[in-house]
């Protein structure tokens, strides 16, 4: 036992989906409390069916899973996720959405009402609390499924591409205030992206994944102190060299005929 | 571009009515083929011995007779209307509404039978008379057919009204198939029943006859009528003296022999649905009724008469419009 | 209004002409929606008049009026017309909350949706009236069993279209939810249901239309119970064409004011609600 306990533990995790082969290979990545981990990896490594099973949403092939040192079969209050597309209630306002998962683990109302109001006020979102997500721009909307994990007040937070469905600008906004709401709030972070300067500037740690079957072909470990720049040349030299890695990785996988590959040029985001 | 999806849209609608309009003209039989509707009724006893003795061929020489089977009156009525049929045996009650609308359109060229219809009530109901169905319901197997018009006339007889126009027996449409379950369950208190289901709930035992059918109109109310269309009396006068002699000759077939009746009636119900009806049921249906040729006019007046208090209709058809053609007109 | 006065303009007058151009937007709409109405009339009344059809076989629109207003009169079209529209709201709304709750309860578990499905899809071969004689022998020769042959009407394609929004869920949002914790009956109450609520709006409207055709279809035979089914059926016995038209005239009335008023506004609430613009 380290003096650092673990958040999540992932270890010897492998997942195959019917009639089409290895989606993951067997993987072990240890997270501690309050680290922020990001995974980079080709499209189609398996980063998501990884985040999944870490969530409970899936029952992985071989291996297991502990979240806060209890064994994971399901979903759990100690976790939260953010997905790519915000997926938030369409039939909800805003304040609603943030509230449902704690109507769903039965919180009181007066206690649900004050962290309703805390999330959307740390995602800076009080103001727009009762539109519905329709009325929303998408950068709105992924604040609204980062303040709906927030309320939950998990010790993990899983995040799968939150930002890439966004423009450049808001990307960079959002990145911050997840470094401050982070700072502020210290849950462990696994942090699934394409955005290679993104992992840099976020992680105290990146797992880079080869092609799929996805498996760790190098662990990174950021100590940039924070807060970050993203101009900080020792976070440009960590990108570039992972860029290497990933161009090599795709361009061997390429060799091999794996359909499932981006062109390497879209990994250099 | 809109003017143009407009004059489309009056084309086709124009091209539709004229269609309505072209549809159904009257197309009698042009000496090959005469269509002759009828039901699968023991009521119908006389078309049916008629066919299988091959009377209509015999008679109507030359011209084939193809039957075709319904099983409602204002269906036949209809067709003959539509021009899809040229002859049929229908009971008063659709005839008179039918011409109400369509003046003229149809004839009456004979009679076929009269009688076969019981008044019955369920065990246990209580009802011994006309005047017991105060209050009670009771069932008809349509509105405006043969059935409710004489039942019409029994409450009228006996100082009742129908429900619907503001007195306390309420009449209430039963398919026949449908009556027994219906007098069984309590859904209807009586029935006027036409043969042969009359007879069949009696001998079940799930009915009491009231009014047998000689005492319901004395047994004389008309039930089945030979009618052609006027196209057909127009263009072949001589087919349709044809067919009034192939219905006298089936007539008197009948009447001396009234087995034969029910005989061929059980022949022709297997042939159409695989059953038969148990003998004394069946002669008891058949006994209920006469054949005869006639069509009493003081019988028909009645069944105007009911029609017109039921609001069946649309205007008072005259007596004359009902009796039967002369033979001789031509 | 009190910003036209403040403006110092000439407040009549502004009102006036939005008052005019609001006159012609409304007939506008009128022409747009009622041109096809007004030609059929037209026509129809063409037709008539000018002898080409007997009146036994197409009653004029004056006679069909006639025929409607006598039915109103003599026959209590109207009080048959509240019995049925009752018999078909309750009916409906019956089907449509069994099917609905059946489709959350097995669309959950694959292994009952798999076996009722099939039978359910088989099922909408049968014609709904065809067990008629099923429903009065269990419920009586009356308007109960009216009722359940038009609920069982409503909850056949009602039950398949419920299936088939279940499967329409985004499995995204599906997966958000149980992360959140949510299970079982909270988890089908607040988000299975909701998220299928705009594709069972048309499951709504194609059930509306079998419960209707149930409801005549057994109304025509179980005469007892009063209701338009059993004037139509009068109109055939009496070879009375008019009053068959003014039913089905007044079948298609109700329909499209149905249409307009519920259905239209649903949807609309329904596109609003779940922001599902540029559906219409
Ligand atoms: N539900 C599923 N059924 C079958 N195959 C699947 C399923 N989900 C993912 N896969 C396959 O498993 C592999 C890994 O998928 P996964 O979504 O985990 O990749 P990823 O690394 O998240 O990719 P991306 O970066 O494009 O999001 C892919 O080949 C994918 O096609
Ligand atoms: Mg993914």
């Amino acid at each position: 036992m380290t003096a650092e306990p673990l958040a999540l533990r992932i270890d010897g995790v492998s997942k195959a989906y019917p009639n089409r082969g290895l989606a993951l290979a067997p993987t072990t990545i240890e997270v501690r409390r309050g680290e922020f981990v990001s995974l980079v990896g080709p499209s189609g490594c398996g980063k998501s069916t990884l985040l999944g099973m870490a969530a409970g949403l899936l029952a992985p092939d071989s291996g297991t899973v502990e979240a806060m040192g209890q064994r994971v079969g399901g979903p759990g209050r100690e976790r939260a996720i953010v997905f790519q597309d915000a997926a938030l209630m369409p039939w909800l306002n805003v304040r609603h959405n943030v509230e449902y998962g704690l109507r769903a683990q039965r919180v009181p109302k007066a206690e649900r009402r004050t962290r309703v109001a805390e999330a959307l006020e740390m995602v800076h979102l009080d103001r727009v609390a009762d539109r519905h997500p329709h009325e929303l721009s998408g950068g709105m909307r992924q604040r609204v499924a980062i303040a709906r994990a927030l309320v939950l007040r998990p010790e993990i937070l899983l995040m799968d591409e939150p930002f890439s469905a966004l423009d450049a600008q808001t990307r960079t906004v959002l990145q911050d205030e997840l470094q401050r709401i982070w700072l502020e709030t210290r849950p462990a972070v696994v942090f699934v992206t394409h955005n290679l300067m993104e992992a840099a500037f976020l992680s105290d740690t990146v797992y880079l994944l080869s092609a799929g079957p996805g498996r760790i072909v190098r662990r990174y470990e950021v100590t940039v102190p924070r807060p970050r720049e993203e101009s900080d040349p020792r976070l440009v030299d960590i990108r570039q060299d992972m860029l290497d890695r990933l161009r090599s990785e795709v361009n061997a996988a390429a060799g091999r005929g794996d359909p499932d590959l981006a062109p390497a040029d879209a990994l250099a985001a | 571009m809109r003017g143009r999806a407009l004059a489309f849209a009056v084309a086709l609608l124009a091209l539709a009515a004229a269609l309505l309009a072209g549809c159904g003209g009257e197309r009698a039989a042009d000496g090959d083929e005469l269509r002759l509707g009828y039901f699968a009724n023991v009521t119908h006893a006389v078309p049916i011995v008629a066919m299988e003795r091959g009377i209509y061929d015999r008679e109507l020489e030359g011209t084939k007779v193809s039957p075709q089977l319904f099983i409602s009156g204002p269906e036949a009525v209809s067709s003959i209307l539509a021009g899809s049929i040229d002859a049929a045996y229908v009971g008063p009650g659709p005839l008179v509404t039918a011409l109400s609308r369509a003046p003229g359109e149809i004839l009456v060229a004979a009679g076929a039978n009269e009688g076969g219809a019981t008044l019955i009530a369920a065990r246990g109901s209580g009802i011994r008379s006309v005047a017991d169905l105060r209050g009670r319901r009771v069932a008809i197997p349509a509105h405006g057919n043969t059935q409710d018009l004489q039942l019409h006339e029994l409450l009228r007889r006996a100082g009742l009204k129908p429900a619907d126009q503001g007195g306390d027996v309420t009449l209430v449409v039963v398919r026949n198939p449908l009556l027994a379950s219906a007098i069984t369950t309590g859904v209807v208190d009586a029935a006027m029943a036409p043969e042969p289901w009359g007879s069949v709930l009696v001998a079940d035992g799930a009915a009491r006859v009231v009014l047998d059918s000689d005492q319901v109109l004395d047994g004389r109310s008309p039930t089945t009528i030979l009618v052609v269309s006027r196209a057909l009396a127009e263009r072949r006068p001589d087919l349709v003296r044809a067919l009034q002699r192939a219905n006298a000759e089936a007539v008197a077939l009948v009447r001396r022999d009234p087995a034969l009746a029910g005989a061929a009636f059980n022949r022709r119900l297997d042939e159409v649905s695989g059953t038969t009806l148990a003998p004394a049921v069946i002669r008891a249906a058949v006994d209920r009724q006469t054949a005869t040729t006639r069509v009493d006019p003081a019988q028909m007046q009645i069944m105007i008469d009911a029609a017109g208090d039921a609001g069946y209709q649309a205007r008072d058809v005259a007596l004359d419009e009902v009796l039967p053609i002369r033979p001789s007109a031509q | 209004m009190t910003t036209n006065t403040a403006d110092g303009g000439a407040p009549g007058a502004a009102g006036a002409s939005r008052a005019a151009r609001g006159a012609r937007r409304v007939a506008m709409l009128a022409v747009r929606k009622l041109w096809f109405i007004a030609l059929i009339l037209v026509v129809w009344w063409l037709v008539t008049a000018l002898g080409l059809v007997p009146a036994y076989k197409l009653p004029s629109p004056g006679d069909v009026l006639g025929a409607l207003e006598n039915a109103i009169r003599e026959r209590e079209l109207l009080g048959a017309l509240w019995d049925t529209l009752l018999r078909l709201v309750t009916g409906w709304a019956i089907g449509v909350a069994c099917a609905v709750a059946l489709g959350l309860l097995t669309g959950a578990v694959p292994f009952l949706e798999d076996g009722i499905r099939p039978v359910l899809a088989g099922l909408q071969a049968v014609p709904t009236i065809a067990f008629l004689p099923l429903a009065i022998l269990w419920f009586g020769f009356n308007a109960t069993a009216v009722l359940v042959i038009t609920a069982f009407g409503t909850f056949k394609p009602m039950a398949l279209a419920t299936y088939g929004a279940i499967h329409q869920v985004p499995p995204t949002l599906k997966m958000a939810g149980r992360a959140m914790g949510a299970r079982g009956l909270f988890y089908q109450r607040t988000l299975v249901l909701p998220a299928i609520v705009p594709s069972l709006v048309t499951g709504l409207k194609l059930s509306w239309s079998f419960a209707w055709r149930s409801l005549m279809a057994a109304e025509i035979i179980v005469s007892g119970t009063t209701g338009l089914g059993g004037v139509l059926e009068l109109g055939r016995e009496i070879n009375a064409i008019d009053i068959v038209m003014a039913v089905i005239l007044i079948i298609l009335v109700v329909g499209i004011l149905f249409e307009q008023l519920v259905f239209a506004r649903l949807e609309r609430w329904v596109n609003r609600r779940w922001g599902l613009v540029g559906a219409r």
